[in-house]
């Protein structure tokens, strides 16, 4: 059996689960940890992401309730009409966002996929909180796992949602980006994709977790290529632990 | 560009039209249920509204990422109603029957011919294969889970799921666009 075969023997099993989404936390981050060092499973990974992505094409094509739109454009223009109106007091308390920050942005998440990545530019780079009449954010220290990583970070956590401060990240590697994780409690620890972003010329940006964060066990940062995926394909650089 | 700011309802409303449909079939397909179904689309496109995100068309599909903000809320949905198990063999054409299709533009008519013939490249698979697939994208499984469920060891789980994806890779991905198969316009 040649070397390669039995790379493939290998690994190429557990490749197909983890695209698939299909791991336990204990496997889907050997195998991510497998995949960052193997130029040969990278590929396979991205090899086979198209095969994941097209399966909700193969699901039925149903209409939405006229209601659903209804509802959601309700709330959506109210939202909109507050937060256009400087003085209009909100309906509900929560967070706003400030305008973007000169030098540094935030992405939104994407899939991986043969170059069908996506790529979704935050409107906003770093965003501050102004109403927490409300709610008490809790702090977390976001740490790098590797001892001569100067990186750090500070998530901001209120309710589902957060906010993400690194600092002295390295410039990321031509065509790559930064990429946030959600990783849950339950689920089998299933690692969801969160936010894509890149650094200032510090290393630094503010970076939005919008949802996922309401009993989640850790916040992990990724070096991604451009667009983001929909699994890391990397070791966690900076982790922060919520429990 | 496509935008969605959290000052720009219309553009979210353009969003909604060009993507609530695939959103709302995809949610139902996982819950099984049309109210969950509907929650769930709800809750995934607010959750995009407020994020407020922008999207830069020229580097990606915005589908791809609809939908897996949609799977991951309805994976979430199904996980929360401990009862409310996925059906391991959803009979899509029967839905196909109860919702008689109003094929009202050439876009749609074309998306459902897409669906139809995905859905018949993944009835080629090997039922084995094409259960495990079904079992983990659209069930929320994990391979353990689904080894447990079915009776069978880790290896063959996860052996079928390569099988699976390599066919259907090489049948429908290769055939078919990013944007066809996904943008779908």
């Amino acid at each position: 059996m040649s070397e390669r075969t039995s790379h493939a023997d290998t690994w190429h099993d557990d490749v197909a689960a983890y695209v698939l989404d299909a791991l336990d936390e204990r496997e889907a981050h050997r195998v991510a940890e497998h995949v960052a060092g193997c130029e040969s499973c990278r590929e396979r990974v991205r090899w086979l992401t198209p095969a994941v992505d097209v399966l909700p094409a193969s699901v039925t094509p149903l209409d939405p309730p006229p209601e659903l739109r209804s509802r959601l454009m309700e709330i959506v223009e109210r939202e909109a009409a507050e937060e256009t109106s400087a003085s209009a007091p909100a309906a509900k308390p929560r967070r706003r966002f400030s305008l973007p920050v000169f030098g540094s942005f935030a992405l939104r998440p994407a899939l991986a996929g043969f170059g069908i990545a996506l790529l979704l530019v935050a409107g906003v780079a770093g965003y501050a909180l102004r109403d927490r009449e409300s709610t008490q954010p809790a702090t977390f220290a976001a740490t790098p796992t590797s001892e001569r990583s100067i990186a750090s970070g500070e998530l901001e956590v209120d309710g589902d949602e957060g906010s993400l401060q690194v600092s002295n990240l390295p410039a990321p590697r031509r065509d790559e980006v930064y990429q946030a994780w959600v990783q849950h409690t339950g689920h089998n620890g299933r690692i969801v994709p969160s936010s894509v972003f890149v650094v200032d010329d510090e290393g630094t940006s503010e970076v939005s977790i919008p949802h996922g964060l309401d009993g989640a066990a850790r916040v992990m940062v990724t070096r991604e290529p451009e667009g983001g995926s929909e699994k890391p394909t990397e070791s966690a650089l900076l982790v922060a632990e919520l429990e | 560009m496509a935008v969605v700011d959290r000052k720009q309802a219309a553009a979210f409303e353009v969003l909604y039209d060009r993507h609530g449909g695939a959103a709302y079939s995809l949610a139902y397909r996982i819950v099984g249920d049309r109210l969950a179904a509907e929650d769930v689309t709800q809750e995934a496109f607010l959750s995009i509204w407020r994020s407020n995100a922008r999207f830069d068309r020229a580097r990606g599909s915005v589908r791809s990422w609809v939908l897996s903000v949609v799977r991951n809320r309805a994976i979430d949905a199904l996980r929360r109603g401990a009862g409310n198990a996925p059906k391991l063999d959803h009979d899509d054409e029967s839905v196909i029957e109860a919702e008689p299709a109003e094929e009202r533009t050439e876009t749609e008519a074309l998306r459902r011919e897409t669906s139809r013939e995905l859905q018949g490249a993944l009835r080629e698979l090997p039922d084995d294969q094409s259960q495990v697939i079904r079992l983990a994208y659209f069930g929320g499984f994990s391979h353990s889970e689904i080894a447990e469920m079915l009776g069978m060891p880790l290896g063959t789980v996860k052996g079928r799921m390569r099988l699976g994806l390599e066919k259907i890779r090489v049948q429908l991905a290769e055939a078919l666009t990013p944007e066809s198969a996904l943008e779908g316009t």
